[in-house]
């Protein structure tokens, strides 16, 4: 009775249905693989690659046959090894092994056909030569927007690659801004208990969530086009001679720092004096069990008197000379030299290195304060028999006065005639220095990515704040505070803390949607980058800079989003 | 008419008030003659009966009334809205009119609400010619082969799948057992709106020169007997799938929901087959258009992006560095980059490497495209999922002895599913969004077919009516899947417990 059992049991076992599953899907593979092994032996035929120096050769003849026998082999390779894994009988050592192994030769064929299709592209075709050697090349076009330098027809791809980058990063930078503050209202107005507003908010976010971007960029270049008058009612278009606009843009006045001497006199009288206010203020420390030297702090041995003096004086002196480089640095078109990264006199080098300054002394500090060095009294302390608070209106006061004194401001000046006689609209132009303006596109590209990227904040805020407990609220409502108060010092520092990793996202999103900008005309580096492939090929490594840059921005993005999200969250509630 | 006339409310009944009440003036001739507007709502409508509307009945009286007012231009019209939403803030006046401040903002939020209104009725009813959209509705949807004289014939390749998709949909209705009027209505305006749009005024006249140009080979009856056909069997699928899923347990319904899920996806398969079946027949992907090619595309890359999510979701979590180290190297490199670069790939890069493998032309390289992109960005959601299975769960599995693959398949995944279905639908939303960029990349896609209809003769520079159809079609479809979201974190038991949400 037991036997018949088991003999039965071993019959159902391998039954033909068992097999029918892994018999189609081996020859489906052995199919598939054929196909690429047939390309991958025709490669390794005599007189095809270059690149490839092989002690043997495939004959063309003979490239069906040895595809076809080498498929066959994989397959059955293959089939026998399921067969062992699915019997069960290995240790789970070396069923890893096994399955590292099958998965190896399974795609074999792909990998190979792949890798050495490539090395053939490369070969013959020229756009997937990677060289970077035609970004030195002069572009052969122009771009109209001349912020923050212009570019001429003879200057190399390179600075055109760099004017597009800074054009992204520019819009970018001002879209999350504004879109974090807009969302940050819609979101809590969302939450209001008047349902008239709450609604209102609600239909802003339906409506710009749902709506695709491109459609919203339309849309806003259209309204633009449309409210805008043309170029040609500009004079009627302005605000006392100061601020102008038409269709083609806003122009403001220019301001100049023209004496730089009062400027930084200024900036030394801030600092110095902040400084000193810092020395004066500091409460000692005493019994400090001083701990070890470490990395975070380098210069322990000054004491604890004198190491938070040093910290503050290299805090300081980093902005100044940050703010010297920056007057002087505007020639951006630097060479990426290793000997001139060195040379101290170059303004580059100081913006550089003097950027990596600040950001060492602000960690420093930060370390410092944790460590409870930076401990400030509230009392205030008499300088020379005078109250502080007064030193410090008069300092602001003098800094004023000498940022006033060393600003000028120009009135955008309009050319409508020259020598008498009236010009056509055509020709109108501001006058050179004497004004700044922000292109339509700039403008239409910033308000749709604000709009949609606020829309999906908005979300995030709203799913933040209601993830909070209601004790909160609550607690908050018995301590009679305020309803502006109540979500200003409880709610929002609260929804902080779950909010960052989902804003780091739509960051993110906003930073790789302003490749849109190719839509509507603007130039960022990926329309520039597309135009540079459609006139000079080389389209793989335009890619790969394509891909290098947005990776780059993502990174930058997510590490300052980190940082902020480890100071929210240090404190454990 | 009205922003002096908020302007007067503001003062005299709001800020005038709250002024007095601050700093404590009581002067009473002031006080008599400017009282709160809230005993204003009350004396003016205090001895009405107190019907209660709900909040979208009120909504759709105050639209139909803007809606007159707009219409007429009669002055006594325009104060009609007014007038409804005075008695409303009466009927509410509790919540809307407590305080100064809250009567505040509900007065400026009505003003918001109410210019926006008046602005998108007035562009809606007539400013704008909707002319253009309607003689050129199957051009937006179909794009321009499938309405040509001389290849419109190949416009039955789309009615097999329409028949079964919406027979699918309609059962897939029939199983949420819910009360069936929750399905007819919609359904049935579904239905209207459809044989409008294929019935009404089928033909394509010119009005510039009163002649006909073309009808563009195009006969409404047959295509309304096979609407018909096709809108009575959806009917007869949900009321029989109804009728049955009432009498089953939990567990059969969700085995029917599951069957239905996947023929939805063989069908659309099956519909890519019979679109475009191999060898001479058949259309070939890059003729077809419209928005149907925008919604294929976003279910393309749902349904092969699926399969590439949950391998290298699964290949992620391995522990093994053969699949580990591609599929952390796929996803990273697929999501470094935004989706224009990868169809800046597909366009100029996918053609030379793939080329004798596969010819194919520029949308079956975007559908490609747009499945890796899709399925890499759902492998990250679903390895999030797939931390939050306990690992009791592959223990209790290993111990029933089950295999590695059937513990993956039957036990991790579809929990990992359950709790990342919300983020699931957003990234397919943010998908079908996503379509609207092939158009620059040389598809006839729906956003391309509004870009050209401007320069048909008859419609010379009417460019921003078909751009606003084009995306209140995106907006419907994408908030219908928005408000899915809700409804599934709501079934499942998934949304938030918190409750600071009133402040």
């Amino acid at each position: 009775m037991e036997k018949q059992n088991i003999d039965k049991f071993k019959i159902s076992k391998y039954s033909l249905s068992d097999f029918l599953p892994y018999g189609s899907f081996i020859l489906l593979y052995f199919f598939i693989s054929n196909i690429f092994l047939d390309l991958t032996f025709l490669n390794l035929t005599p007189n095809r690659l270059e690149a490839l120096d092989l002690p043997f050769y495939v004959e063309s003849s003979s490239v069906n046959l040895v595809s076809d026998i080498f498929s066959a082999i994989i397959s059955i390779f293959l089939a026998i090894g399921m067969y062992m894994l699915q019997k069960g009988t290995l240790s789970p050592n070396r069923t890893d092994i096994g399955i590292q192994v099958l998965a190896t030769i399974a795609f074999l064929p792909v990998v190979s056909y792949f890798f050495l299709h490539v090395m053939w592209l490369r070969q013959t075709d020229s756009s997937w030569e990677f060289d970077f050697s035609l970004m030195d090349e002069a572009a052969g076009w122009q771009i109209s927007n001349e912020w923050p330098f212009e570019t001429k027809l003879q200057d190399p791809r390179w600075k055109f690659y760099q004017v597009g980058v800074i054009n992204s990063v520019r819009v970018v930078i001002f879209s999350i801004f504004f879109s974090t503050i807009l969302g940050v209202i819609v979101g809590v107005l969302r939450l209001s208990k008047n349902k008239l507003l709450s609604n209102l908010a609600k239909i802003y976010v339906d409506l710009f969530r749902n709506v695709p971007l491109v459609a919203q960029l339309f849309f806003v270049s259209v309204w633009f086009l449309t409210t805008l008058e043309p170029f040609r009612e500009v004079q009627n278009n302005n605000f006392l001679g100061w601020f102008y606009w038409s269709n083609r843009g806003f122009v403001f006045p220019h301001l100049e720092f023209s004496n730089t001497l009062f400027f930084f006199l200024a900036i030394i009288l801030i600092l110095g004096s902040r400084i000193y206010f810092r020395f004066t203020e500091r409460i000692p420390v005493s019994n400090q069990n001083s701990p070890a030297f470490s990395l975070k702090r380098p210069l322990i041995g000054l004491g604890s008197q004198k190491e938070p003096i040093v910290v503050d004086m290299l805090y300081s002196f980093s902005l100044i000379s940050i703010i010297y480089s920056v007057f002087k640095v505007v020639s951006w078109d630097y060479k990426f030299t290793l000997s001139g990264l060195i040379s101290w006199s170059d303004s580059y080098s100081i913006f550089v290195f003097s950027s990596l300054l600040l950001a060492l002394s602000m960690r420093y500090n930060r370390k410092l304060d944790e460590d409870g060095l930076n401990k400030f009294t509230d009392s205030q302390i008499l300088i020379f028999q005078v109250n502080p608070l007064h030193i410090r209106l008069v300092i602001f006061i003098l800094s004023t006065i000498l940022i006033y004194l060393s600003l000028s401001i120009e009135k955008p000046n309009l050319i409508t005639e020259e020598n008498g006689e009236e010009l056509s609209w055509g020709r109108w132009e501001f006058q050179e220095g004497t004004f700044e303006d922000v292109s339509s596109v700039f403008l239409v590209l910033m308000i749709g990515l604000t709009l949609y990227t606020s829309a999906q904040i908005s979300e995030v805020v709203r799913g933040s704040i209601q993830a909070l407990p209601v004790g909160q609220v609550e607690a908050s409502i018995s301590l009679g505070l305020s309803s502006y108060q109540r979500l200003t010092l409880v709610i929002l520092p609260q929804a902080l803390r779950s909010m960052i990793p989902s804003l780091t996202n739509q960051y993110l999103n906003c930073w790789k949607n302003s490749s849109l900008a190719i839509l509507i005309g603007f130039s960022d580096f990926y329309a520039i980058l597309t135009n540079v492939v459609n006139n000079a090929g080389h389209a793989v490594a335009i890619f790969a800079i394509i891909l290098l840059t947005y990776q780059a921005g993502s990174l930058v993005i997510s590490t300052i989003m980190n940082d902020i999200n480890q100071n929210v969250t240090k404190v454990k509630i | 008419m009205s922003f002096n006339f908020f302007l007067l409310i503001f003062i005299l009944f709001v800020l005038l008030p709250d002024l007095l009440n601050r700093y404590h003036i009581t002067v009473r001739a002031v006080q008599v003659s400017c009282p709160n507007i809230r005993e204003i709502l009350n004396l003016l409508y205090g001895k009405l009966p107190r019907y209660t509307y709900s909040a979208e009945l009120a909504f759709i009286i105050s639209l139909l009334l803007t809606y007159f007012a707009v219409k007429s231009e009669l002055s006594f019209a325009s104060y009609l809205p007014l007038v409804t939403f005075g008695y409303i803030a009466h009927l509410n006046s509790k919540e809307l009119f407590d305080t100064p401040s809250n009567s505040f903002i509900t007065i400026l939020s009505f003003f918001i609400l109410y210019s926006f209104f008046v602005k998108a009725l007035e562009f809606v009813f007539i400013e704008s010619n909707w002319d253009v959209v309607f003689k050129n509705r199957r051009f937006i949807f179909l794009g321009p082969y499938f309405i040509n004289p001389y290849t419109g014939d190949e416009i039955w390749r789309f009615w097999p799948p329409f028949y079964v998709f919406l027979v699918i949909f309609c059962a897939g209705y029939g199983t949420l057992s819910e009360s069936k009027v929750k399905f007819l209505l919609p359904y049935s305006i579904f239905c209207l709106a459809l044989i409008f749009l294929i019935g009404y005024d089928s033909d394509y006249y010119s009005y510039k020169n009163g002649m006909k140009i073309s009808n563009r080979n195009y006969e409404a009856t047959e295509s309304l007997f096979l609407l018909a056909g096709a809108l009575i069997l959806g009917l007869i699928s949900y009321l029989l799938m109804h009728q049955r899923c009432k009498i089953l347990e939990e567990f059969q319904v969700n085995y029917i929901q599951q069957v239905l899920i996947l023929s939805s996806f063989l069908s659309f398969i099956g519909m890519l087959f019979l679109l475009d079946p191999p060898g001479d027949e058949g259309v070939k992907p890059s003729y077809w258009g419209g928005f149907v090619l925008n919604l294929i595309f976003a279910f393309g890359s749902l349904v092969i992006g699926f399969g590439i999510g949950i391998a290298l979701a699964f290949g992620r979590r391995s522990s093994l560095p053969v699949f580990y180290v591609p599929s952390v190297a796929i996803i990273e490199l697929f999501r470094s980059g935004p989706l224009v670069a990868w169809l800046f790939f597909a366009q100029f890069l996918v053609p030379d490497l793939f080329n004798p493998v596969w010819e194919a032309d520029i949308a079956s390289r975007i559908i490609f495209v747009f499945a890796l992109f899709f399925g890499c960005y759902l492998a990250e959601i679903l390895r999030g999922g797939l931390q939050t299975v306990p690992h009791g769960q592959f223990e209790a599995a290993t111990a029933l002895g089950l295999s590695p693959t059937q513990i993956k398949l039957r036990i991790q995944l579809p929990q990992a599913i359950r709790t990342t279905l919300p983020a699931i639908v957003g990234q397919m939303i943010a998908m079908l969004k996503d379509t609207s960029l092939v158009y620059f990349f040389g598809v006839y896609d729906a956003f391309k077919a509004t870009k050209d209809i401007p320069s048909q003769r008859d419609f010379l520079a009417e460019y921003e009516e078909p751009l606003v159809f084009v995306a209140f079609l995106f907006w419907a479809v994408a908030y219908y899947l928005s408000r899915l979201t809700t409804k599934i974190e709501k079934n499942l038991g998934l949304d938030n417990e918190g409750g600071a949400g009133r402040t």
